[in-house]
């Protein structure tokens, strides 16, 4: 029974995402035909012509069931710019948007994770200060602003870091997976040179992933230390302690795995929109060639169709996120399992 | 002698302000001797189980001029003695069984946890049969099938006999039971009290049980001590507290009891007027005088001293008025 209120929530879900995906962009100003053939001297005819091809002389609704009926085959469309299947570029570009999310994500759970428990643990100490305040800081950073500061600092005073792309123009790595991590030890080539592209690919990731995490980090360090305060005054941690168990197995097996339920629910809740926007703000600022990038250039080039893909995608992933969030949910409260 | 206290301190730092809370308090326990302390709710009954058990907060000082249990002396302790100490010769069960077993832990983890800390090595099937004959014994029906259970699929009374097989595990010289029955049903607390008496009685394990129930105490107890405002009031054999209670504190307990004491009808209850004057509060004579319905003036200005009131050494009370 919740099963079918689970699956017939989640297709309503979906259905409002295709009608947002389709009108939203339609409720900007902007004539992607006028783009086309150039505003100025444009020749009715002509702009016909391109309206029909693009199907855009139709009405809205039978727009939108084209859109739609196309959309369940994984039919996006043709875009208007490169005028190549809309799913063929989400496709080259894709892995490039989830291998820096996945880092991004790495980093911020390894930093914020621990960060928080330390506050908890040192409550009202130097250490909880160090990271109440850092997590402040960090949750309020405009991030296309710490991009650009990292940026000055790392690469351009301090030659640390490259300020754009994937990989060095050294290295020459045909695609797999699209993931430059993988693809650089499945290339054919000498394992040194694999080691060599790979250790590109990282120091790549290293800025943009940093930048990406700042805000996740902060939430989940903020998460983690109230939750594990909460915990820690449990009666079940002074049963812990009666135990005689050391203080390192009552923090991280008692507390832990307790605080560790309101930090699924909110730290799943909050990564996504943290990362869908984190993304679109990274790429753009990096130059990384992923959909974020791609998203802000279909936009001002009114490119319906990719636009309209991503933004569907881009749903799909959140209800994804979403049902893992449950599923890991269920996976530590026992007490949501029957 | 299992447990020997002689003038135990303990206080609080308050923003660098401190604050006492117990006072001078000694007393010792034998092998198999059931202590009954009883006392309204922050009278410090439970800071002192916590003294016992070295689980107070960092901002607590503990001073004494004897605190051995077990041979040990605990003020000497370092973290890593008091966590050998804890469970091994010391083990408490507390008020609040369904809070007091972690919610996300199966049974069988949480105890075989402290059976693995006891006796290393050993394989998981063996600590398997360990914690199937622990539950045995706290008289769990079908242990097999509660291993395999989350604290919350467990009723109180069976969540507190999880607990004790816990407590029990490491067969500790001393059990502290602070409150053991207070959340659970009444007709759930004869249950576990029994349990608790026939475990002591098998393993020759001395017991302080906590309570604020003096009936409950005068029941299991061999002595009492009540306690009031951070001292002992009155001490003494479960007999002479109940039947011939010295200090006016503990008749006016005593009185308090449904369908006892004679200046009230069988049908309502007697208590005692007032509040308990804050544990910290620094006070001239006696700490019980604002509610004391025979107070004198030497009551107001002098401190009671705790004085022997027969011939058993060992039952004394804090009253300046004799008789």
């Amino acid at each position: 029974m919740n099963g079918i209120k689970h699956t017939v929530g989640i297709m309503i879900t979906v259905i409002c995402i295709t009608i947002l995906a389709f009108g939203l962009i339609r409720l900007t100003p902007g004539d992607p035909v006028l783009l086309m053939i150039g505003e100025r001297g444009s020749d009715p005819i002509q702009y016909q012509k391109v309206a029909t091809q693009l199907g855009l002389d139709k009405s809205i609704t039978e727009q939108y069931q084209n859109f739609l009926s196309q959309a369940v085959q994984g039919n996006f469309g043709t875009s208007v710019v490169s005028s190549r299947p809309v799913k063929e570029e989400l496709l080259a570009r894709w892995p490039a948007t989830i291998e820096l999310g996945l880092f991004a994500m790495l980093l911020s759970l390894l930093i914020g994770i621990p960060a928080g428990i330390i506050a908890a643990v040192y409550r009202r100490r130097i250490a909880d200060y160090v990271v109440t305040i850092s997590s402040l800081v960090g949750y309020s950073m405009p991030i296309f602003w710490w991009g650009l500061v990292l940026i000055l600092i790392f690469s351009v005073t301090l030659d640390l870091t490259p300020v754009s792309g994937r990989l060095d123009i050294l290295y020459d790595i045909e695609p797999h997976t699209g993931f430059m991590l993988i693809d650089s030890l499945l290339s054919n080539a000498r394992e040194e040179y694999q080691l060599d592209a790979f250790a590109s690919a990282l120091h790549h990731l290293l800025l943009p992933g940093i930048v990406m995490a700042t805000v996740p980090i902060a939430v989940f360090a903020r998460i983690t230390r109230s939750s594990m305060l909460e915990v820690l005054s449990e009666d079940y941690i002074r049963t812990a302690r009666a135990k005689g168990l050391s203080e390192f197995r009552v923090i991280m097996f008692h507390a832990f795995r307790n605080a560790l339920i309101p930090i699924i629910t909110i730290g799943g809740l909050f990564f996504v929109s943290t990362v869908v926007a984190g993304a679109i703000l990274t790429e753009t600022i990096f130059g990384w060639p992923g959909i974020g990038n791609y998203i802000v250039s279909s936009v001002y080039a009114r490119d319906y169709p990719v636009i309209q893909a991503c933004i569907l995608v881009i749903g799909m992933l959140v209800i994804i996120v979403n049902m893992t969030t449950e599923y890991l949910y269920r996976l530590v409260n026992p007490r949501m399992r029957h | 002698m299992i447990l020997s206290i002689k003038n135990l301190n303990i206080g609080f730092y308050d923003n660098q302000v401190y604050k006492p809370a117990i006072r001078n308090l000694s007393f010792e326990l034998a092998a198999g001797e059931v202590l009954g302390v009883v006392g309204e709710s922050g009278c410090g009954k439970s800071i002192t189980n916590y003294a016992l058990m070295g689980l107070l907060p960092s901002n607590a000082l503990v001073t004494a001029d004897r605190l051995e249990l077990c041979g040990k002396k605990l003020l000497e302790l370092n973290k890593k003695q008091w966590r050998d100490f804890r469970g091994n010769d010391v083990a408490m069960i507390f008020q609040d069984p369904m809070n007091a077993l972690n919610p996300t832990i199966t049974i069988e983890k949480q105890l075989v946890e402290m059976l693995s800390k006891m006796q290393k090595g050993k394989s998981g099937k063996e600590y398997r049969q360990m914690a199937l004959k622990l539950l045995d014994k706290v008289g769990i029906p079908a242990a097999h099938l509660r291993l395999k259970n989350y604290p919350y699929e467990l009723s109180g009374g069976m969540a507190q006999r999880v607990v004790i097989a816990m407590a029990l595990a490491c067969k500790p010289s001393i059990l502290i039971a602070d409150e053991p029955t207070t959340a659970l049903d009444v007709t759930i607390q004869a249950q576990i009290l029994n349990l608790l008496d026939q475990i002591r009685i098998d393993s020759n394990m001395a017991v302080i049980i906590v309570s604020h129930d003096i009936g409950i105490i005068s029941e299991y107890a061999d002595r009492i001590q009540v306690m009031y405002s951070g001292e002992v009031v009155e001490s003494g054999t479960a007999r002479q507290v109940t039947t011939n209670p010295y200090h006016p504190y503990t008749k006016g307990l005593l009185e308090s009891l449904p369908g006892q004491g004679d200046k009230v009808p069988k049908s309502d209850l007697n208590t005692i007027p007032g509040v308990v004057i804050p544990i910290e509060r620094q006070v001239e004579g006696c700490r019980y005088v604002e509610r004391c319905p025979n107070a004198q003036d030497i009551c107001h200005t002098t401190p009671p001293e705790l004085i022997q009131i027969s011939n058993n050494l060992s039952d004394l009370s804090r009253c300046h008025l004799r008789g």
